[in-house]
């Protein structure tokens, strides 16, 4: 079996579409989808937001589940000025080598990747964090998700695609949108925060446009790769 | 060789710089950096205490807020954790705290009209145990 790993289902909702007889089981904010997918057996999970929630949700699930291969996905940002928001990065530094040989066919950028414990939201961090650290896509889990598989001899292949550039400073700030302890969207806030700066508005209309296209690129490269990697 | 041996067998350890010695040398780095703007490293790496890495990173960066400034906690492939922070670059104090606060080395950045600080945590045990 292959696990590919999302932090929200925002990110997987396009490949879990394409799922065969899918079984869903979890909490409904972060569920476990399993079924059948480019003649795999797979299972689609939810780490939810940052190192500690990954830890927490993903830890458990391995204890029932000894996948072959693991597969890191989601969104990430971008920390490098050429990378434009639906790029794909093929991280280097926390991918298996055979994996990244399996995949070397498919359009994607190679670069390193870096994880913070909080959401990157301005300029100024983005440029100081790849600057200092030399990495070109910072996320939130996949440092953690590494130190599950890495013990138990589960090759990872970790893949982002780009939800926001190097120079683009991200509309709302995540404390508004996303409640870290209950790991869900907070709407309300959100519309709250729109309403009384409007001048966020356009730039979150973007951001939305550019999730949408993230999370399509990434869906289709996820399915473009899948066939070619070897289980064990 | 068995000289040479000898000659280090012989030798005292080093004692640990104290809180003093690090921030006497931070402040001139400070100095040196403010001066002539460029990349200084002055690095002294943070044990942390067993099981309690991820609320020591918080506990840093919990700093760089009190400081008036910002803490980025990332991990690398390798596993090791590091705090990139800045703060006001007339908050000197603010560093000494740290030392103080963490017996802390730093990895030193000038950037007008901020510092940037980068704590590294070393981490030989990528997995830590919990504390019982």
């Amino acid at each position: 079996m292959i696990v590919i790993s999302f932090a929200l289902p925002e990110e997987s909702k396009d490949l879990v579409r394409k799922i065969v007889g899918a079984g869903t089981s979890g909490p409904s904010a972060l569920p476990v989808i399993t079924g059948r997918l480019a003649g795999h057996d797979v299972a689609i999970v939810h780490s939810g937001m940052g190192m500690a929630s990954a830890t927490a949700r993903l830890g458990p699930l391995l204890e029932g589940i000894s996948p072959s291969l693991w597969i890191a996905a989601g969104f990430g940002g971008g920390l490098v000025p050429d990378l434009a928001v639906g790029d794909i990065v093929v991280v280097e530094n926390f991918s298996d080598p055979a994996l990244l040989a399996a995949v070397s066919g498919q359009p994607a950028r190679r670069g390193s990747l870096i994880t913070t414990r909080k959401v990157i939201e301005t300029v100024e961090h983005k440029k100081d964090l790849g600057r200092h650290t030399g990495a070109v896509v910072v996320d939130m889990e996949t440092a953690a998700i590494q130190r599950l598989c890495a013990p138990r001899g589960i090759p990872m292949l970790s893949v982002r695609a780009i939800s926001d550039r190097a120079e683009q400073d991200l509309p709302v700030p995540a404390a508004i949108w996303f409640d870290a302890a209950k790991q869900r969207p907070r709407p309300v806030r959100l519309l709250l925060y729109l309403a009384t700066h409007p001048g966020r508005i356009g730039p979150f209309a973007r951001f939305v446009r550019g999730i949408n296209l993230a999370r399509a690129r990434l869906t289709a490269f996820l399915l473009a790769v899948l066939p070619t990697l070897p289980e064990k | 060789m068995l000289a040479a041996w000898l000659l280090g067998a012989c030798q005292k350890p080093k004692p640990a710089p104290s809180i003093d010695d690090l921030s006497a040398a931070l402040q001139r780095s400070a100095d040196q950096a403010i001066a002539a703007p460029s990349l200084v490293d002055a690095q002294i790496v943070v044990q942390p205490r067993t099981g309690q890495l991820a609320a020591q990173t918080a506990e840093i960066e919990h700093f760089f807020s009190e400081a008036g400034g910002t803490g980025l906690a990332s991990v690398n492939a390798a596993g090791q954790t590091s705090i990139l922070g800045s703060i006001p670059a007339d908050n000197l104090d603010a560093f000494k705290a740290l030392l103080r606060h963490e017996k802390a080395g730093l990895d030193l950045v000038y950037k007008p009209p901020t510092v940037l600080v980068e704590v590294l945590i070393d981490t030989p045990h990528p997995s830590p145990s919990p504390t019982p």
